[in-house]
């Protein structure tokens, strides 16, 4: 028993975390002991923990275990469920810059709205100003002041505020998925090989694109807005096993 | 016939006695005999094999060895041995590239034979001693000779310095355990204006049963003209220029009683409210109001005039609390 435990103790991805950490001299045995870290991590997940320390330990230690694909993967994954989480925000912005994107593109924006106000900030402010609304009404139908409408102006203008960055969020998430390269591919105008290259530059893995249509073996993305061109589908990283 | 055979003998003697300059002239069965690679020695001669390694060796690079022939008259024709698929070289090295470059000059009758090997262990290196078939061609039979063994020291390989690994700083800390993410169920969406709603409701509700004057002032107050009345005076301070409480006094008689925007004196307005039939008292109140406002502006001297008593009076014909 006390050996099961000490080995389940030692597969922790923390362990090998700090490994990694140790052996950083060693650029080799440090990126074998990052791998193993974000093996675990990723199993982490897929047994439930999907909490944003999770997804940040998980794309770092790929990050540094030169496998920058799933890296990215992994701090897409967290922004899905932590859109305002700023570490995430951070690692994934230095990650793209290790990643190198072509001259005059700009990595896919995150989703503005969505990024910067949580549902909770929302809420928040939702019974904030629902309080303020119905205070000033009912303060108002007891007393006729008119002092009562600086409490239902800003209750009113908070429940605009609410709607509209619903609204934003809402056709923010209506846009098109994103998906990382896996391998370095070149961009091209259309959906097969002789088509001459859309950028001088081979997209490199790790860079993050919109799909937007798919045709056979190709899928037709979009880089940065007003950047589309065609890829093979099989360039794109499919996920974790 | 007996002519026939005389010719054919005369064309073999002469074809023998013709010396061999290609291994193609060889019978099959020649060629293929054991460690013979095709070698033929220039005539007169006997060929010279001789192996040839880097002094300093170590397990972690690739040495040159080579096996250089001299006196080879088919220097173009020369094979390599496959030291490759021999035992001792495979036990003497751990890498042997395969097959090995061939170099030759036929003007010095040179073939030297290269081959890329990497030692499989450090200490005492042994090249292993190699036969070698070639064949004279003047005598007509093949000839063997040896490339003798070779010895060196092969130092142990150096390990390169290890290179430390790059990345952001903030990559290289395990980043602390957090909660989960904290969803907003949709169902609280609704029930907060709900609960709010119901919450006013009841606080109104209370209100009015725990204070009925504030209810029946808040129902007086809902006409227009006496919530603006009282809404402008209670803005106003202690002492205000009498025309002001006039403008609101007559603003208030005209919206709430329909009192005429002409009727400006005490005796114009005690004609219009007798026109209106307005109760006795009432107009005389409402006329000794404007009369005294009246008097405060255009008096000898400007006076300043409280409100309150206008206030007091506009709350005792509504049927305010005051």
């Amino acid at each position: 028993m006390t050996t099961l435990l000490v080995l389940l103790l030692t597969c922790l991805p923390s362990d090998d975390f700090a490994h990694g950490v140790q052996q950083r001299i060693d650029r080799e045995a440090a990126r074998r002991a990052f791998a193993d870290a974000a093996q675990g991590y990723a199993e982490q997940w897929k047994n439930g923990d999907t909490s944003a320390s999770n997804f940040s330990n998980w794309g770092r230690a790929a990050a540094l275990a030169g496998q920058r694909p799933q890296a990215v993967y992994a701090f897409r994954l967290g922004l899905d469920q932590y859109p305002t989480d700023v570490e995430l925000k951070r690692d994934l912005v230095q990650l793209r810059e290790l990643i190198g994107y072509p001259r005059d593109v700009n990595p896919q924006p995150l989703q503005a709205w969505r990024s910067h106000v949580s549902e909770a900030d929302r809420f928040v402010l939702f019974v904030f100003s629902m309080v303020l609304l119905l205070g000033g009404c009912c303060w108002f139908c007891t007393t006729r002041r008119a002092v009562a409408w600086w409490l239902i102006a800003p209750g009113l203008l908070g429940l605009l505020t609410v709607l509209l960055t619903t609204l934003m969020i809402q056709a923010e998430l209506r846009q098109p998925v994103v998906s990382v390269l896996s391998a370095p591919v070149t961009l091209r105008t259309g959906n097969g090989p002789s088509y001459p290259p859309r950028l001088s530059t081979t997209l490199q893995p790790g860079t993050e694109v919109r799909l937007l249509h798919e045709r056979g073996d190709w899928a037709q993305v979009e880089l940065d807005p007003g950047v589309v061109g065609w890829l093979p589908k099989a360039a794109m990283f499919q996920g974790v096993d | 016939m007996r002519g026939v055979v005389v010719l054919c003998l005369f064309a073999g003697f002469a074809t023998s006695a013709e010396p061999i300059t290609r291994v193609s002239q060889l019978s099959a069965i020649d060629q293929q005999r054991d460690d013979f690679y095709g070698a033929l020695a220039v005539a007169g001669k006997s060929i010279k094999t001789t192996w040839t390694l880097d002094n300093s060796l170590t397990t972690s690079t690739d040495s040159t060895l080579t096996l250089t022939l001299t006196n080879v008259l088919n220097t173009d024709e020369v094979r390599a041995p496959e030291l490759a698929s021999r035992p001792e070289f495979i036990t003497a090295f751990s890498k042997i590239e395969s097959p090995s470059r061939i170099e030759f000059d036929p003007m010095i009758n040179v073939v030297k034979i290269i081959t890329q090997v990497r030692p499989r262990n450090a200490g005492k290196l042994t090249i292993p001693e190699l036969k070698f078939v070639y064949y004279l061609p003047l005598a007509m039979r093949f000839q063997t000779t040896y490339a003798e063994s070779l010895t060196r020291t092969v130092t142990a390989a150096v390990a390169p310095p290890p290179v430390p690994l790059d990345g952001p700083p903030d990559f290289f800390v395990e980043r602390a355990s957090t909660g989960r993410a904290g969803a907003v169920p949709s169902w609280l969406w609704w029930a907060v204006p709900v609960v709010i709603s119901l919450l006013a409701i009841g606080i109104i509700v209370w209100h009015r049963r725990a204070y009925p004057q504030a209810a029946e002032r808040a129902r007086i107050l809902r006409i227009r003209a006496v919530w603006v009345a009282l809404h402008d005076l209670r803005r106003l301070p202690d002492a205000v220029p009498a025309q002001t409480l006039a403008a609101i006094w007559q603003r208030y008689l005209v919206s709430r009683y329909g009192v005429r925007h002409t009727a400006n004196t005490p005796q114009e307005l005690a004609d219009e409210l007798s026109r209106l039939k307005f109760p006795v008292h009432r107009a005389t109140q409402a006329t000794e109001m404007i009369a005294l406002l009246h008097a405060a502006q255009f008096g000898p001297e400007e006076q300043r005039v409280s409100p309150r008593p206008l206030r007091q009076l506009i709350e005792a014909w509504e049927g305010l609390p005051s």
